[in-house]
């Protein structure tokens, strides 16, 4: 009932439309490089790995995706977010308030 | 005459309207007064010469003039309505295996001789039998219709058409059995969503229509007795092939209560 009166008014739900067309995206991209999510996710971790060797970083809101560029291209989109550096002799920043955390994803590393 | 073009229908995916956008743009075509060949690659499960209601009249088929064991024109049947429209059928009996790459080619050069047009209906896959009908083809139309499944699959053929893009003047994108009341309550992918994905120039959007399995039951193209919905984007398919620019018909638009009530009860 729900979804007639919803119909007949022209209330859009959200529907599964964007869900579709969100998964078929990645899923095309994937596809297309034959690469498996699994395999993005281990080079993620990798690419981890060898950022912490030079910076502190915020290893949980790391991303690494394949993204469409249209016309049928790609790029890799790696984003690895440093942990706030204190001006040396500053001594309020220690890095670790929540207000740091927020400014260092645009000090991100960018791939 | 000069040589005649061949387009090859293609989708990856079963199922999703390949045969009836071959049948339907052939009869378009040939109504608009071009020469045309419908040539059935579906080795093993023919299916076009029932879309055409031309089951009972087929005698050869393309494995017997690849072999040799008739003339092209003996295996090519006539239209019932249009003289300037024949059906080269597969062969029932035989599998993907009977020809290979080289032999269509030879065919389709053959038949683009004769014909304004030659349309390759390809099977499902992309194995030998998509292999073959590709062979010698000018142009690729592929078909797509708005679920996850026939995208994906719909992806790999561009993907494989790509790779050879060279031998292609055009590779376009049709977009079958589009639902506008389900785009309305946006529990469909749109047109442009599938565009978007697939990054491939768009030739026409079909809307499902009930009618096309009335015209399968009666042996006749949709596009010989209809000018509505289905009907209609198919002729527009065929007109764009030969070059004119014809407005997409807009499915995205509100049916309106009348026609969400419809809808509603079909």
């Amino acid at each position: 009932m729900k979804n007639i009166i919803q119909w007949l008014f022209g209330i859009k739900d959200k529907g599964s439309r964007e869900a579709a067309t969100n998964r078929m995206k990645l899923m095309v991209i994937h596809d297309r490089y034959q690469m498996p999510p699994a395999i993005v996710e281990q080079m993620k971790q990798e690419l981890i790995a060898v950022a912490s060797k030079y910076f502190e970083i915020e290893p949980d809101s790391a991303e690494c995706v394949i993204k469409s560029q249209g016309n049928r291209r790609a790029f890799i989109s790696a984003i690895v977010p440093l942990l706030k550096r204190g001006i040396p002799g500053d001594a309020n920043n220690n890095g670790k308030s929540k207000k740091s955390k927020k400014k260092s994803k645009k000090e991100a590393a960018s791939v | 005459m000069s040589a005649g073009k061949v387009v090859v229908v293609t989708s990856g995916k079963g199922g999703v309207g390949k045969t009836t956008t071959t049948a339907n743009i052939g009869a378009a075509l040939a109504k608009m007064g071009k020469s045309v060949c419908v040539l059935d690659m579906d080795i093993g499960l023919r299916n076009l010469d029932i879309l055409m209601g031309l089951e009972n009249r087929v005698v050869y088929n393309l494995v017997d003039v690849v072999e040799g064991s008739c003339q092209i024109k003996q295996a090519l049947v006539k239209d019932k309505k249009l003289p300037n429209l024949c059906l080269l059928a597969a062969a029932q009996t035989r599998d993907k295996t009977a020809v290979n790459e080289e032999q269509i080619k030879t065919l389709v050069e053959d038949l683009r001789k004769l014909f304004d047009f030659v349309l390759v209906d390809c099977p499902a896959g992309i194995e030998s039998g998509f292999q073959n009908s590709i062979a010698g083809a000018d142009r690729a139309l592929i078909v797509v219709t708005p679920e996850m499944s026939s995208v994906r699959d719909a992806d790999r053929i561009v993907g494989l058409l790509e790779a050879r893009r060279s031998q292609f003047e055009d590779i376009n994108l049709i977009i079958n059995r589009v639902r506008p009341g389900l785009i309305e309550t946006n529990q469909m992918m749109t047109v442009e969503d599938i565009q978007e994905i697939l990054s491939v120039d768009l030739i026409g959007v079909v809307p499902d229509d009930e009618d096309i399995v009335v015209s399968t039951n009666k042996g006749e193209p949709l596009v010989l007795t209809n000018n509505k919905r289905a009907g209609q984007a198919y002729k527009n398919i065929a007109s764009r092939l030969l070059g004119e620019e014809v407005e997409f018909m807009d499915l995205n638009k509100s049916l309106g209560i009348v026609g969400k009530l419809k809808a509603m009860f079909r």
